[in-house]
């Protein structure tokens, strides 16, 4: 469904600023799999989800989604038709209501505005936000409670393909795990194909089929979810330990 | 040798700065005159550029007029009476000051805000989620923008000039005891459509040119309160210049000097 082909990614090329992200990534993501991309803090993840969405140029390499690649900029609309993307910060519009975000992204792709106002309020419901929601401004609403009405929007078109970009980030862990068990659910039901980006161990286990690391610009190590706690690499080893609280000074 | 260097990186960033805004233009213009259009948004543009701004424009222009029409007279000794000081607030509000007050106050307030809130929308990854859904920002963040500078800026620019001009008369009448009726017959006299028609076409390039740059500024924005803080201010600016620049260049086209 989704493969990287040699991925580059410098920032800025022939410049005294150049910054390489992404050296020669390779990644395939076979339809109806759920993919976990671990890594520490500015190693890239975003941008290599930035990039897989077109809103980054490549530098060299080549993405193809569906038989679509990147690069194709005559198809560039048919190619993002098929992902649903949840941003970090959810990037809600606020300038609109939540309802009138859902609305306004469905009414966008020709879907009529009462069918749009219906839809919107059913996917409301799935991520189980209250109806006095609707029509409140994203800046109204708490950090969880925009992450919702984020996946609402990301969901409502019924994507062949979800992206989370660290969905469960600044959530108390109770919410975090409402999050993660709402995205499960909504892979699952959608059946969809779904990239997570998260630090999130607990959130790993349960969304992933398979996990990748990114480390130093490439995909460092992958392998199943079941292989992530028996492998030697040493640097899922210091990952986990981390995660345990088991810090190295 | 360092200096050299850094003076032709600089000589790069300034082109390459260039280059990026003139493909920016062309693509909001482009925007502007390609389906869809935003309606609603464009409505809210040109609400905030042109009505919101009413009262500043309005107060600038009124202030213009009364010193203005103080300094005329002044300025010759005394000696002037209606004849001079209206023909001079006339002339010189409906050529130069109305149309570059009302430009140079619009891009302080609006200039500003167009960055701002593009360049939170850019920091927030919101142009990159209406992109993701296949909304093109510049027409639906830029174009509406554009469109609402150009058609509201002569518009505001109109409006100054008539309050302008009656500031003018205002002082003229209560504090420099002209006779009303001989000032608006002079004032009649001296208003010309050719004047009022400059300062209005003037009016839209510089409304072009403050929502341009405002957009481009917020466009451009990079993350974090400092990096939109910094995209008000060059908003802010570059319109201004900008208005300035194109004030010289159209005058100079109409006026023939
Ligand atoms: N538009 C951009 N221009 C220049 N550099 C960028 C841009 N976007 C990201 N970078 C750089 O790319 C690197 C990776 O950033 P990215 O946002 O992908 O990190 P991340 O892995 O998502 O980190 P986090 O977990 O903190 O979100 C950073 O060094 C960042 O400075
Ligand atoms: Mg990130």
């Amino acid at each position: 469904m989704i493969t990287f082909n040699a991925v580059t990614k410098i920032f800025s090329p022939g410049t005294p600023y150049a910054l390489s992200v992404l050296q020669g990534v390779d990644l395939h993501v076979e339809k109806g799999t759920s993919c976990v991309i671990l890594g520490h803090s500015g190693v890239g993840k975003s941008v290599l989800l930035k990039v897989l969405l077109g809103l980054i140029s490549l530098t060299s390499g080549d993405i193809i989604v569906g038989g679509l690649s990147v690069r194709d900029r005559t198809h560039r609309n048919a190619y993002r038709h098929h992902f649903g993307m949840l941003f970090q910060g959810g990037a809600l519009f606020d300038s609109m209501t939540i309802l009138g975000n859902i609305v306004f992204s469905l009414v966008e792709r020709g879907i009529s505005r009462p069918k749009a106002t219906e839809i919107a309020h059913e996917k409301l419901a799935a991520v189980k936000l209250e109806e006095r929601v609707c029509s409140l401004f994203p800046s109204e609403l708490s950090g969880g409670m925009q992450k919702r009405a984020a996946l609402a929007r990301a969901i409502a078109l019924e994507p062949k393909i979800l992206l989370f970009d660290e969905p469960t980030t600044g959530l108390d862990p109770v919410t975090g795990a409402n999050i993660t068990y709402l995205l499960r659910d909504t892979i699952r039901t959608l059946g969809a194909t779904a990239i997570t980006i998260t630090h999130d161990l607990a959130a790993t286990r349960v969304l992933a089929d398979r996990v990748c690391l990114l480390d130093a610009k490439k995909i460092a190590w992958q392998g199943t979810r079941q292989e992530l706690d028996v492998t030697d690499n040493p640097l899922i080893v210091s990952f986990l330990k981390a995660a345990r609280g088991e810090l190295d000074s | 040798m360092k200096f050299i260097r850094l003076l032709g990186r600089t000589v790069l960033d300034v082109f390459t700065r260039i280059g990026e805004f003139s493909i920016f233009a062309f693509k909001g213009i482009t925007g502007c005159v390609t389906l869809p259009v935003y309606g609603k948004s464009l409505l809210q543009q040109c609400l905030s550029v042109g009505f919101y701004a009413l009262p500043v424009v309005g107060l600038t222009a009124v202030f213009a007029g009364f010193v203005l029409a103080l300094q005329s007279y002044s300025g010759f000794a005394g000696l002037s009476g209606e004849n001079t000081v209206s023909a001079v607030v006339v002339v010189a509000i409906t050529r130069e000051l109305g149309p570059v007050l009302a430009g140079l106050m619009v891009a302080g307030r609006t200039s500003a805000a167009m960055a701002a809130e593009i360049g939170s929308m850019r920091v927030s990854e919101q142009i990159d989620a209406l992109e993701t859904l296949g909304v093109d920002p510049f027409k639906f963040l830029v174009a509406p923008r554009l469109i609402a500078g150009v058609c509201m800026m002569p518009l505001l620019v109109l409006v100054a000039d008539i309050i302008g001009v009656f500031g003018g008369f205002f002082v003229g009448v209560t504090r420099l005891s002209f006779s009303p009726g001989v000032y608006i017959d002079q004032f009649v006299k001296h208003t010309a459509t050719f004047d009022v028609v400059a300062g209005l076409v003037k009016a839209a390039f510089f409304g072009l040119s403050i929502a341009l740059c405002g957009c481009y500024y917020g466009f451009t924005s990079v993350k974090g309160a400092r990096g939109v803080g910094e995209a008000a201010t060059y908003a802010v600016v570059s319109a201004s210049i900008g208005i300035l620049i194109l004030n010289y260049l159209i005058t100079t086209l109409f006026f023939g000097l």
